[in-house]
Formats: C-alpha cells, sequence, structure tokens
C-alpha cells in the first residue's frame, strides 16, 4: 500500500511538468531488447512453418555449425533491424492527440486523438522488471494491429504518460499543487483504495472452475482421428501396456473400469492444474483500482501486467457461472467493450474479475457511479420466455429415429436396431438439454436496464443498460404474431443480444424504455 | 358563395364531432405496427428480373445435365426437372415478394425499417446511434436510378439498417437529412457537457 502510495506521490510531481511529452521523444535504447524479443515471440509462435525445414535438416544430418551459423545470422539481422526501428521511433502528446512516427523506407506517421484511444494496457515482462521499465500498449476502437506500442519506457513515466493520455489531468494537477497537503493525501488514500482484490485461494478457485476441459476434449477428438492407431496398437511399447493392463486387472472388467476412470480423473485434475497455475500467473496478486473514470487491472507473477479502461467505455456486465462454479456459487464477471477487431477481441480479454461471490457485486460497482446510479446486483429471479420455443425445438431431435424407424418399418434396408437405439437415446439427451436451456432462459426488467438470464449446464446474467443500446430489432413469423410473441434483438456496441420468444407487450416496452433513454439527449456512449 | 354563408349552411349534425375517449399509452400504435413507406417500385421489378435471370439458367444447366448426362429412367428424369423448375421458381417468387415488403420510416428520433416475409423484421435506430451513412449504387441499380442506404452504428462492421432500392433523388435528401440529425443531435451541448464533466469530477 505505501509502495503504491509513494509511486503515486512521484507520479504528482512529474505531472507537474505537463509539457513533459510536446516534443518529438525517442525511446530508450532497451526498446531494441523488447523489438528483438518480440520478434523473436512472432517467429516462434509461427513456428511451426519451420518445422519442415528442422526435420528435412535433421534428416539429412546438417551439422550443428550451419545451425548456429544461421541462428546467428538471424539474431544478427533481428538485431539490426530493432535498432533501425528504435532509431525511427518518436512519439509526442500534444494538445489532444498522440503522434508515433516509425519507418526507415516506408515512415508512417499516426495521429491518434486521445479521446478515441479505448484502453491503455501497462505491461511489464519478466526482463523488464528488474530495469524499472515497461511497455504501454495503446488500442483504439477501429485499428486493430496498429496500435501504437511504447515499449522500454521508464515504469514512473508509463504511468504519467498514461494518465495524460487518458485525459486525466485535471484533477491530478490540482492535487499535485499541494502535495504536502494532508487531505490531498487522504483524499488519495481512499483513490488508491482497491475496488476489489483477489487472494491466492480465490485465483486457484478461479483456475478450477473456469478450465476447459470439455473445449479440450472436443479439439483433441478430432486429432485423435488424425493418429494412425492400428500403427500405434503395433508397436511393442503398446503391446507391454496392455500385458500389463491384463496382468494388474488380473482381466477382470471391473478392475479394468476402475483403471480407466482413475486415469480420466488423474488427467483431468492435470488439466485442472494447469489451468490454476496459468490463472495464478497471469492474475495473481489480482487489484481492480478505480482512477478517477478509469478501471486499472493490475497483477501477473512473470509479467506484470496493468489494464486499464475508461469506464464509460463499458457496455454489458456479463456474469458468467461454469458448471463448476455452481458449487462453489463463484461468478466471473467480464465487462464487455466495444466490440471490434482490437486485440482484446481477438485474445478473449475482457477485462474480468474473477472468482466473486454474488454478495460482492454491489460493493464493486458501488464506485462506479457512472454506469448505474441505483446499486447494481444480480436479480433473484426471472422471468420466463414463452413454452412455445420449447414446442419449436423439441421435436427436433427425433427427426433422424423417425426416419430410422420409418425405414426399417416400410423399406427392406437392413438397418441396425443398434443404430435406432442409440437414435432414440440421443434425442432424448438432446431433448433434455433443450428443457435445461428453455428453463435458463430469462429476463428481468429495470428501469435503467434489462438482464438476459441463459445457459445450458452454466449460467450467464447480462446486465444491458438502456442507455447503451444502438438499436432495436423485432422479429415476428406469422403464427408468433397471432400468439402475440416476438423476438427481440438489441444492438450494443459490444454486440447484438437476442431474447427469444417475449409476448409482443414486453418487447414493446424494452423498445419504449430504451428509445426513451437514448433519443431525446445525446450522450457519449462508447 | 363566401365562408360565412358555408358556415351558416351546414348542417347541425356535422357541426359536432366526438373525439372519443383519449387513447391510453397501451393503445399507441407499437413499433411492429407503425405505417411505413415502401421503397421504389423499380426495385422488386429489378429483383425479379434478376432473381429470374440467374435462378432460370441455373434451372436450365441442371435440367440439361440431367437430360444428357444423369443414368436415371426417362421417368425419374421427367420428375426431376419438373421439380427442379418449380423450386426455381418458387425462389424467383420468393425473391419478389420479399422486395416487396421491404419499406422504411422516417421519424422525429429514428429511422425504422421493416423487412421479411416469413420472419418479420422491424430495425429502429436513433439517430443519437448513427455513426455514419453510406450510399451505394450497383451497374445494375444504375438502370433503374435506385441506391442502397446503409447506415452505421458503433461496434459491429456490419450496417444495422441495409435499405436497398431507394430512388436516387430520395436517398440523397435522406442521407442528408440523416446526417444533419446525427449532427444536430450529436452535437455537444455546452449545458450537457458541463452537467456530465460535474458528475465525473464529483
Amino acid at each position: 500500500m505505501s509502495d503504491l502510495q509513494s509511486q503515486k506521490l512521484e507520479t504528482q510531481k512529474d505531472t507537474s511538468s505537463p509539457a513533459l511529452f510536446v516534443d518529438w521523444q525517442a525511446l530508450s535504447p532497451w526498446s531494441i531488447l523488447s523489438f528483438i524479443l518480440g520478434s523473436l515471440k512472432n517467429i516462434f509462435s509461427n513456428g511451426y512453418a519451420l518445422i519442415p525445414i528442422f526435420y528435412a535438416g535433421w534428416m539429412n544430418d546438417i551439422s550443428l555449425f550451419w545451425i548456429i551459423d544461421a541462428a546467428v545470422i538471424i539474431i544478427g539481422l533481428l538485431t539490426t533491424f530493432a535498432f533501425i526501428q528504435w532509431r525511427k521511433f518518436r512519439y509526442r502528446i500534444r494538445s489532444n492527440q498522440l503522434d508515433v512516427k516509425r519507418g526507415l523506407f516506408f515512415t508512417k506517421k499516426d495521429e491518434i486523438p486521445l479521446n478515441r484511444i479505448q484502453n491503455i494496457r501497462f505491461e511489464q515482462p519478466f526482463y523488464f522488471k528488474p530495469l524499472k521499465l515497461a511497455v504501454l500498449v495503446i488500442e483504439t476502437a477501429g485499428s486493430s494491429k496498429d496500435e501504437a506500442r511504447l515499449s522500454a519506457i521508464d515504469a514512473q513515466h508509463a504511468h504519467v504518460l498514461k494518465q495524460q493520455l487518458l485525459q486525466l489531468k485535471p484533477h491530478e494537477v490540482e492535487s499535485s499543487q499541494q502535495p504536502k497537503n494532508v487531505d490531498a493525501a487522504a483524499e488519495d488514500m481512499s483513490i488508491n483504495q482497491p475496488i476489489i482484490t483477489r487472494s491466492l485461494k480465490e485465483l486457484i478457485l478461479f483456475g478450477f472452475y473456469q478450465n476447459n476441459f470439455i473445449w479440450f476434449a472436443i479439439i483433441a477428438g478430432p486429432i485423435a482421428g488424425q493418429i494412425q492407431w492400428e500403427e500405434i496398437v503395433q508397436t511393442r511399447l503398446f503391446q507391454q501396456l496392455i500385458t500389463w493392463v491384463n496382468h494388474t486387472t488380473h482381466e477382470s472388467f471391473m478392475l479394468q473400469l476402475v483403471l480407466f476412470v482413475g486415469i480420466f480423473i488423474a488427467g483431468y485434475l492435470l488439466f485442472s492444474a494447469i489451468s490454476i497455475l496459468a490463472s495464478v500467473l497471469k492474475y495473481y496478486p489480482y487489484t481492480l483500482d478505480k482512477r478517477q473514470q478509469t478501471l486499472q487491472r493490475s497483477g501477473g507473477v512473470i509479467a506484470h501486467q496493468q489494464d486499464a479502461l475508461a469506464i464509460k467505455r463499458i457496455q454489458v456486465i456479463h456474469f458468467h457461472q461454469p458448471l463448476l462454479a455452481r458449487m462453489v456459487n463463484r461468478w466471473t464477471l467480464y465487462l464487455k467493450q466495444v466490440k471490434g477487431n482490437e486485440i482484446e477481441e481477438k485474445t478473449q480479454k475482457h477485462m474480468l474479475i474473477p472468482a466473486i461471490k454474488p454478495n460482492e457485486v454491489e460493493r464493486i460497482f458501488k464506485p462506479l457511479t457512472s454506469l448505474s446510479q441505483n446499486p447494481i446486483h444480480l436479480p433473484d429471479s426471472y422471468m420466463p420466455i414463452n413454452i412455445a420455443w420449447l414446442y419449436k425445438r423439441i421435436w427436433l431431435p427425433f427427426i433422424p429415429f423417425t426416419a430410422l424407424m420409418v425405414l426399417t418399418l416400410f423399406t427392406p434396408l437392413p438397418i441396425e436396431n443398434a443404430l435406432i437405439e442409440v437414435a432414440f437415446v440421443a434425442a432424448l439427451v438432446v431433448c433434455t438439454l433443450l428443457v435445461v436451456r428453455f428453463k435458463k432462459w430469462g429476463y428481468f426488467l429495470q428501469h435503467d436496464a434489462i438482464w438476459q438470464h441463459s445457459g445450458l449446464l452454466g449460467r450467464h446474467w447480462k446486465r444491458i443498460p438502456f442507455e447503451k443500446i444502438q438499436h432495436v430489432k423485432i422479429i415476428q413469423t406469422r403464427a408468433q404474431k397471432e400468439k402475440n410473441l416476438a423476438y427481440l434483438e438489441l444492438g450494443l456496441a459490444s454486440g447484438t443480444l437476442v431474447f427469444p420468444y417475449i409476448s409482443i407487450e414486453t418487447a414493446n416496452l424494452i423498445a419504449a424504455r430504451a428509445f426513451n433513454t437514448i433519443s431525446p439527449q445525446y450522450k457519449q456512449w462508447i | 358563395m363566401n365562408d360565412i354563408d358555408h358556415q351558416n349552411q351546414s348542417l347541425p349534425n356535422t357541426d359536432i364531432y366526438q373525439h372519443g375517449e383519449p387513447l391510453h399509452p397501451q393503445q399507441l400504435t407499437p413499433l411492429t405496427e407503425l405505417v411505413l413507406t415502401h421503397v421504389d417500385n423499380n426495385y422488386p421489378k429489378l429483383q425479379l428480373y434478376f432473381a429470374g435471370t440467374v435462378y432460370s439458367l441455373i434451372a436450365t444447366i441442371v435440367c440439361l445435365a440431367i437430360g444428357f448426362i444423369a443414368p436415371f429412367s426417362v421417368t425419374a428424369k421427367l420428375l426431376l426437372i419438373l421439380f427442379i423448375l418449380i423450386l426455381a421458381a418458387l425462389i424467383i417468387r420468393l425473391t419478389y415478394l420479399k422486395a416487396l415488403t421491404i419499406c422504411y420510416g422516417i421519424f422525429k428520433d429514428e429511422l425504422i425499417m421493416r423487412q421479411g416475409l416469413i420472419w418479420m423484421s422491424t430495425t429502429a435506430l436513433p439517430y443519437t446511434r448513427l455513426q455514419h451513412v453510406n450510399l451505394s449504387q450497383g451497374p445494375l441499380e444504375r438502370q433503374y436510378q435506385l441506391v442502397t442506404l446503409k447506415c452505421f452504428s458503433a461496434g459491429s462492421g456490419e450496417a444495422e439498417i441495409h435499405l436497398p432500392g431507394l430512388n436516387a433523388d430520395i436517398a440523397e435528401h435522406l442521407r442528408q437529412h440523416l446526417m444533419h440529425q446525427a449532427a444536430e443531435n450529436q452535437a455537444p451541448d455546452p449545458k450537457m457537457m458541463t452537467a456530465t464533466l460535474d458528475s465525473i469530477h464529483e
């Protein structure tokens, strides 16, 4: 805490000379390191293309010297490029825009208006930690790849720069004029009070319930299909394994089953362990702060990361509870921003708050008055959608079964009974899932927002504030019109959300509330 | 005969007009029932010609292929060809009917568009959420002086409102009106600005 505060005070001292970045600035030479490592990372992450080359080289016994030579040449080239990149990289902040100039032959100049900046990410890779350097990544709503990246900036400067870029000056300057004032310090204390922190235990919990074993299994399935199992079965190792299994289980089926279940659980635990490790490395120690009108998340064991997000950019608040999290009653909270091609969307890195209890929700949003005047907490119940949703779908899974039955009864085609049984069981399973999904569909209407509830095994709550809605679409078929039902689609900058099979009165009511909120006066919403 | 005479001659039962009970808010026309303007008459025609040409060409090619290449019996061939022809006619008919359903309305605060044959969708986009407007005209549309209007909001790359088949003159007026509305609505009102700033630095 004291650490944070001293940092804060120093920051303020620096802000007292806001003209710091008006002239063209070069990056520190350390940025060369960052450039080199950046390109190396690129090479390695696209490195699968090189595997055939390496494989061919290995088969043809190319000597180690060649490989070393090649590596040296590559490193040399990268260093030269990085050096040039560093020499030609300049940036400056003018009254309301950030200019970045780079490139040797093709000089490129970006001018980014400050009020278009979506997100500023403060990254501190492990090799910059001892040097007290950091990388600032500036993201805008529109562009995706060419966001500005200011690397190897002194960590203190980075904070100042961030505040300037997010235009947080007025308050900062005000309080920096009287840095020794006790009141100001007390105020800083209250500002520095984090909105929420997550302990190691909670992050472990998050890693445990968030693991994507099911997705892994789905992805692993086709890959397993590619492997030539016959050849593997032929190998001696596998034969030995089978003998060993048969030997230890005395060829008893129950024991074999127990063994396989055991292996499965062990695999699952391993997967969870990886997920937990990833969660802790990425987020520990998790802190979410509010500084003026931005939210800042910081944390990360290996690479210290700090994400800043202007509060007004938050569109939808998405609470997600996977199946496992239901047992411990924790939710993951995503703050959805403007959808676009930006990095955040690609890597699915919405700013998130892991493993929160339902009773913590209100406390988190209490300081964020610009999101909602009223306290935000998860609704206790929801209005269901019309049962017609289920009637429309419930018979679909039985089509394959019925088709098979008809074929067996009326044609002489030889269809195995087992196939019919499988089709029937599958139809029943899908039906059950449909019923479960139907039970989870619902909405909860408030004066300033509407909540959407959905899910299959997990649960989702999405809070859609009326003031962020961009368009409203009501979709009806003729049959729905007769039954006074409709699909309602709400378009937001973070994507569209659909409420299926709600009554037309509700749809019109939601539309009316949305229009009454957004039509009369213009307010910046993204 | 002047106006005074006119008044004197009028029958008593037409002089009094019963307004009836005032409407409750629930009785006001909802979004899905609003009366909207259809797009230019040439647009369904264009769609009909275009779909007609394309699908009959495809159907002809498929039918020829079946007639000469496929190893079926003559009855099977005839049935298949009949089926394909009916399918093509149906698709062309549906394309035309769908083009007929497209209509739009310019209201005080929002632009409304309705379309769809089976799924009738009504989209409303308030001017305060309008980011940019785009007019485009393909070579076929140029023949009929038709224009496609697209209205974008933030976030998704797709147009929220995709309104084809507008008469070129109307479309240009419409675009200017929309841009004007958007600019007027989105101009930062000085009073509003300070209000929001105050709430920010509370």
